[in-house]
């Protein structure tokens, strides 16, 4: 693997926890308008951070495949001409509409940070933030099937890859947000949050496993590309994650969350679960990064 | 067990209706003209690649064997196509390296590689196609 490659998959691994911030950091102040503006706050600066890293990793990883076409170093990431070729392919869409998502997601959490208040209280403000949210997840989530391996495939498939990294972003960026309200303090408010999440993610799951799972079968010919092919071993990983995560998810689910109000300790092992999951996530994410970038899928 | 069965046709129908053939996920060179380790006994004119779908032509460079560049003026566009033919100088007596990078609709960077002789006195070699497609091509799709 060159030294571009590495840059590119760090790029891609960090554009990947940037968009699952900015989509699972909006759906977490959506997940409870009840919440006290220092918390409020906190998420908003949450999806700024998202927003930015997003933003600069898009454009990163673009001006590394120019970098690494033009094989001249770093001065070769600078070649105008090659950038306007590379504009006009998938890979320069998919940049234009993160870059547009993200730097929208940026705008918004600016100023909701000075007047969220007053906005969240008014209902046309908080429907305006909704649809607002729901146009830059969309212009985030949008920007996946036109690179990489399901741009080659049919509408179904990329609508299914559309559902699958939506469902992946609300899941995963929403456990920072929720592991910040496992604090000693957690109230009722806490509570009725977890349950909230708990209920909204069942769908999630559903949405999540029934378009990985056709994702699966659209990559792969046949079973034996999973544990014969290095793409399929990747996958295999993967679903060994993601089967972790569900666990840890169901755990939280049925048993830590019910007890949350029972005291500190119950805090504070849900606190660690998340924690858990977060870490899982990342991996998952990381991994991620890795098989569609080095390895691909078997042709 | 009646329904069972009928439901069972159902699925299997429809899952083979879901699943797609085989998929050929990236751009590749599929013919090369030189192909990869022929040895050729006058200079080629051009170098022609053909690939198995539309792709973009994003460098071209020829160097020797030594490392020594040859000048070939390529210029990269934003026309997709399966068929390029990229324009030779006259090459004197050696081994030459003609690497490249495409990118299909997929958005991968693929780099390809191969290699030929030039020697007016060796036998001449000509690899088949399909061979030269196998050796050639070096995977570093990137995104």
């Amino acid at each position: 693997m060159s030294s571009w490659d590495l840059a590119g998959l760090a790029s891609k691994f960090t554009g990947l926890c940037a968009v699952a911030i900015v989509v699972g950091g909006g759906f977490s102040i959506w997940l409870d308008v009840h919440m006290g503006n220092p918390f409020r706050r906190r998420l908003l600066s949450y999806v700024l951070v998202g927003a930015i890293a997003g933003t600069v990793s898009a454009c990163l990883f673009f001006l590394i495949q120019v970098g690494a076409i033009n094989q001249a170093g770093v001065a070769g990431m600078w070649d105008w001409p090659m950038a306007k070729i590379l504009a006009t392919t998938g890979l320069g869409y998919a940049t234009g509409l993160r870059v547009l998502g993200c730097v929208m997601a940026a705008g918004s959490a600016v100023v909701l940070s000075r007047s969220a208040h007053t906005i969240m209280r008014r209902r046309l403000g908080s429907v305006s933030i909704a649809a607002l949210f729901t146009v830059q997840c969309a212009l985030m989530v949008f920007s996946f099937p036109m690179m990489g391996h399901v741009a080659n495939l049919g509408m179904l498939a990329q609508a299914a890859l559309i559902v699958h990294v939506l469902s992946v972003f609300l899941w995963i960026g929403a456990l920072y947000p929720l592991w910040q309200l496992c604090t000693a303090d957690a109230n009722a408010t806490t509570h009725r949050t977890m349950v909230r999440f708990g209920e909204i993610a069942k769908f999630i799951l559903i949405a999540l496993i029934a378009s990985g799972t056709y994702l699966i079968f659209e990559l792969l010919s046949s079973f034996r590309e999973l544990l014969d092919t290095a793409y399929g071993q990747s996958l295999l990983f993967k679903l060994i994650g993601v089967t972790g995560l569900i666990a840890l998810a169901g755990l939280n689910k049925f048993l830590l969350v019910p007890d949350l109000q029972k005291g500190s300790a119950a805090v504070t092992r849900l606190r660690r679960s998340i924690q858990m999951e977060m870490l899982v996530a990342l991996a998952i994410l990381a991994l991620t990064a890795y098989f569609t970038t080095a390895v691909g899928p078997p042709s | 067990m009646k329904i069972f069965n009928r439901l069972a046709v159902r699925a299997v129908v429809t899952m083979s209706l879901l699943i797609p053939g085989l998929v050929f996920a990236h751009a590749k060179l599929t013919e090369a003209t030189p192909g990869n380790g022929d040895v050729l006994n006058v200079s080629p004119d051009t170098v022609d690649l053909h690939f198995n779908e539309d792709v973009r032509l994003l460098s071209v460079t020829v160097a020797k064997a030594d490392g020594a560049q040859v000048e070939i003026g390529f210029t990269p566009s934003s026309d997709a196509s399966m068929h390029f033919s990229v324009a030779l100088p006259d090459l004197a007596k050696g081994v030459y390296i003609v690497t490249g990078a495409i990118m299909g609709d997929d958005s991968h960077r693929v780099e390809v590689a191969l290699t030929f002789t030039v020697d007016a006195a060796a036998t001449p070699v000509t690899n088949q196609p399909s061979a030269t497609t196998e050796h050639a091509e070096e995977h570093a799709h990137s995104h």
